[in-house]
């Protein structure tokens, strides 16, 4: 059971690659998770795209506020 | 799902923000999930992969488009991972995204709920690979977020929201599957995926609006086939016309519903709903439904029969169906009276594709342009004209065609007003104006072609030559013309030639009553029939008029046979009567002389009477036959010359064809009375044989008295030289032919008497028989003192 679920994570881990997403394996193993949930994949990936842009900013105003 | 949600997030920000936005991201992110976005395109894994690998190789990656599929394959052959297509379609989402530096904006209302709404619209989505629609979504999402009310579109949770389906459903009206609604090929309907989680009341809207879309594609096929088909004719493209008219009518409707629809739920209070779209489709729908009725119905039609065919729905109870029908029949009868007005105004056929009703038959000759030429095809009168008008529009035509090439009349025209009230009918108007203005046309052609004929190309003297000469009205021609060919005509009649006949005729026609129209005078011509072996010239001599121009459109082939027909039995009549006025000749001439042999007067009583009753007959058969041609003839003249201005072409041939007919009739030729005439003709034969026996008997009793005479002359020289005058050697000799001939010709007489007799009374017989009046008259003529009926009874 293991070694199946690395194996299904190399697998996409390297889709994830190829594909450039620039996301982790740890965000794939997430993502994956909430897949298995059932959410809808759409909206997963605006999801992501949102929390990325947040980070961003956030990432910014620790800059301007030391 | 929050915690998921929660680590998620953590591996994006940095923990050293603060939890409060963190957490507020996270709701945020829930709110996300949990709300209605787009439902994915299709929900398969094959497709995605495909997509993904077309980009790829797009992008001039074909080595990683194969390693990519090979990927798929290998994560489908694992169970670990249930939803696998989910996985793959995160991934493609964000596929490039991970070193695309996004612009760091924070959310406005999110974070900074001061500066509300400043640049919050402009998300790059494209970059982002989401699909507009989800990026609107998302956009949407987020405003109603910092509110803190979440929007949920339908409330049901997964299922295809109502806007989408209306957006669907106006696809569908055009005929375009859309993601949940697409035709399906086998019911032949519009119908929601049955895996689209849709509620049943709205999938049943859906289909009910969607019926519109079923009805457009319908129409849309009649049109495309038929503006293909080679043979659609003018008929058939002004009705692709106007139903394309009809379906540009309703493609502004659907512009209008999309425009509806784009501006989305919550734009107005008055929100497209699909309950709002099924009553508002109701009218097109109804209207559709018509127009798809007469797409149906005129599919391979042409010209009248298509007219027909839509003139049939007219009748339709529905006034809405029944008024768009009529605006159609507007617009497809264009052409049809088009047709009709230069078929009637000019006598043309301007039909490339054959829809008119009037078609020409090539077969016809150029002798029948006016019998053969045109015909009426029935199947093609448009309902609305019926047979009656179709038959006069063909006629009009016909008499056009005929005034301006057969008689060369170029300057006809009809009136400029009849013109115009013609070319302004249209289909609303013909019911009531198409009758009157066909009627004014065929009142004026016909004024117009009578007055050529009875004027330019003088039918009335025509006929009169014709009655006259033809027909031996001419008493005192037929006569001299008689005497005149009496030696020609006596030889066999091969050795009968035209040439010498037409002089003899020239002469007769010369010394004898003149006709008013030289010209006219001219055309009468001497016609040889053709001979059988041991006719004589009498048997095969006939009178003839040669017929010119538009005149042979009443003297067609069959009227004169049946003139040549007539002609010779009264040829025949006359010659029997001449026979009979040569034997009077021959009796007078001789009566005196036949004094002396006294036992010969019976015998020539007899003749006598027998030539008497003879030439009663004949007489009285011939003023018969000249009283009925009189009779016919008044008819004819009042007929044509009466001022009434329906007698058209046809009826005036109509006319001429009676009157010959009733005179071929009354003269026992047109087949009805076989037996009669075999009857006269046997009268007629025998006439002939007992003037020839009569001239035996005659020429040897002059013999006789001649030979008396010489005897005398012979005794008295012998008296003189003082002999015995007779001798009876001499009497003897001579005398045994002539004493024979006495009781033969008394016998021939007997046989003929009685003969002839046997013939009247079957004739008279006959002829009481039938039940034509002028028949009977015929034989009260003949039997007016009831001559042979008492001998009939007497001698039964």
């Amino acid at each position: 059971m293991e070694h199946q679920v690395q194996q299904a994570m190399e697998v996409i881990t390297e889709m994830s690659d190829m594909l450039n997403t620039g996301l982790t394996r740890e965000q794939l193993a997430l993502v994956v998770d909430l897949c298995e949930k059932g959410v809808n994949p759409e909206a997963l990936a605006a999801v992501i795209t949102e929390i990325r842009r947040e980070a961003e900013a956030l990432k910014a105003e620790a800059a301007h506020t030391p | 799902m929050n915690e998921l949600l929660e680590q998620l997030v953590g591996t994006f920000v940095p923990s050293a923000t603060g939890p409060a936005g963190r957490s507020q991201l996270v709701s945020l992110c829930h709110t996300l999930l949990t709300s209605r976005l787009s439902a994915a395109p299709i929900p398969d894994l094959f497709h995605t992969s495909e997509a993904v690998q077309r980009s790829l190789a797009r992008a001039g990656r074909q080595s990683h488009a194969v390693a990519f599929a090979d990927l798929v394959r290998r994560l489908e052959s694992m169970a670990v991972v249930t939803r696998k297509w989910s996985v793959v379609h995160v991934l493609a989402a964000l596929a490039e995204t991970g070193d695309v530096p996004l612009p760091a904006k924070p959310l406005p209302r999110l974070l900074m709920p001061t500066s509300a709404g400043a640049a919050s619209s402009t998300l790059p989505s494209a970059a982002v690979g989401l699909s507009a629609a989800a990026a609107k979504e998302v956009e949407m999402v987020r405003r109603g977020a910092g509110e803190g009310a979440v929007r949920a579109g339908s409330g049901n949770d997964g299922g295809v929201s109502e806007n989408e389906l209306l957006r669907d459903v106006i696809y569908a009206l055009q005929g375009i599957d859309g993601r949940v609604v697409a035709f399906d090929k086998r019911a032949q309907a519009f119908a929601v995926d049955p895996r689209a989680r849709v509620k049943a009341g709205q999938a049943n809207l859906v289909r009910r609006v969607a019926e519109l879309g079923w009805l457009y594609m319908r129409v849309k096929a009649f049109v495309v086939q038929a503006s293909a088909a080679p043979s659609l004719g003018l008929v058939g493209q002004a009705l692709v016309g106007a139903l394309q008219g009809e379906l540009a009518e309703y493609f502004k409707l659907l512009a209008v519903l999309e425009a509806q629809v784009a501006a989305g739920p919550g734009a107005h209070g008055q929100a497209l709903t699909l309950r709002r779209l099924v009553v508002w489709v109701q009218d097109p729908l109804v209207r559709m439904k018509a127009v798809a009725m007469v797409a149906d119905a005129a599919r391979g039609l042409q010209g009248g029969e298509l007219v027909s065919t839509i003139h049939a729905f007219a009748k339709h109870g529905d006034p809405f169906v029944a008024a768009f029908v009529e605006s159609l029949l507007e617009q497809v009868c264009v052409p049809f009276f088009a047709m009709t007005s230069r078929w009637m105004f000019d006598g043309e056929l301007a039909d490339p594709f054959g829809e008119f009703f009037v078609v020409p038959n090539g077969a016809a000759s150029a002798d029948e342009a006016w019998h053969g030429k045109y015909e009426l095809v029935d199947g093609l009168v448009p309902s609305f004209v019926g047979p009656d008008l179709a038959s006069d529009i063909l006629r009009i035509g016909k008499s056009v065609a005929f005034l301006r090439r057969a008689c060369g009349v170029t300057d006809f025209a009809f009136d400029g007003a009849l013109v115009g009230a013609w070319e302004a009918v249209t289909y609303a108007s013909a019911s009531s104006q198409l009758a009157g203005l066909v009627a004014a046309a065929s009142d004026a052609v016909n004024a117009a072609v009578r007055s050529t004929l009875l004027g330019q190309f003088k039918l009335m003297p025509v006929l009169d030559i014709c009655r006259r000469y033809l027909l031996l009205g001419q008493g005192d021609f037929v006569g001299y013309l008689m005497e005149l060919l009496d030696d020609e005509l006596a030889r066999p009649a091969s050795q009968v030639f035209r040439h010498n006949l037409l002089g003899i005729l020239e002469t007769a026609l010369k010394s004898t009553t003149p006709i008013a129209d030289a010209e006219l005078a001219d055309k009468l011509d001497v016609m040889l029939l053709e001979a059988s072996p041991g006719d004589i010239g009498w048997d095969v001599f006939s009178l003839d008029y040669v017929f010119t121009g538009p005149l042979t459109t009443i003297f067609t082939n069959d009227v004169r046979a049946k003139y040549l027909q007539l002609f010779s039995f009264l040829w025949r009549l006359k010659r029997v009567e001449r026979h009979l006025s040569s034997t009077w000749q021959r009796h007078v001439n001789s009566a005196s002389a036949l004094r002396q042999l006294p036992e010969l007067d019976l015998v020539v009583r007899k003749c006598h009477i027998l030539r008497n009753e003879m030439a009663h007959f004949v007489f009285n058969l011939q003023y018969y036959i000249m009283f009925e041609i009189e009779g016919a003839w008044t008819e004819l003249v009042e007929l044509l010359t009466s001022d009434r201005t329906h007698l058209d072409l046809d009826a005036i041939y109509g006319a001429h064809e009676a009157y010959i007919d009733r005179i071929l009739e009354r003269v026992l030729l047109d087949g009805s009375a076989e037996e009669l005439l075999s009857l006269i003709t046997q009268i007629f034969a025998l006439i002939s044989k007992f003037r020839t026996t009569q001239d035996v008997f005659y020429d040897s009793a002059m013999g006789e008295v001649a030979r008396r005479a010489a005897a005398e002359a012979r005794a008295y020289e012998r008296v003189l030289a003082g002999e015995w005058g007779t001798t009876d050697k001499e009497s003897d000799a001579s005398a045994s032919s002539y004493y024979q001939l006495t009781p033969q010709a008394r016998a021939q007489l007997g046989a003929f008497n009685v003969k002839y007799d046997e013939l009247v009374t079957q004739l008279i017989d006959m002829l009481n028989a039938q039940s034509a009046s002028a028949l009977r008259n015929l034989s009260f003529r003949i039997d007016f003192n009831e001559f042979w009926k008492s001998k009939r009874s007497s001698n039964p």
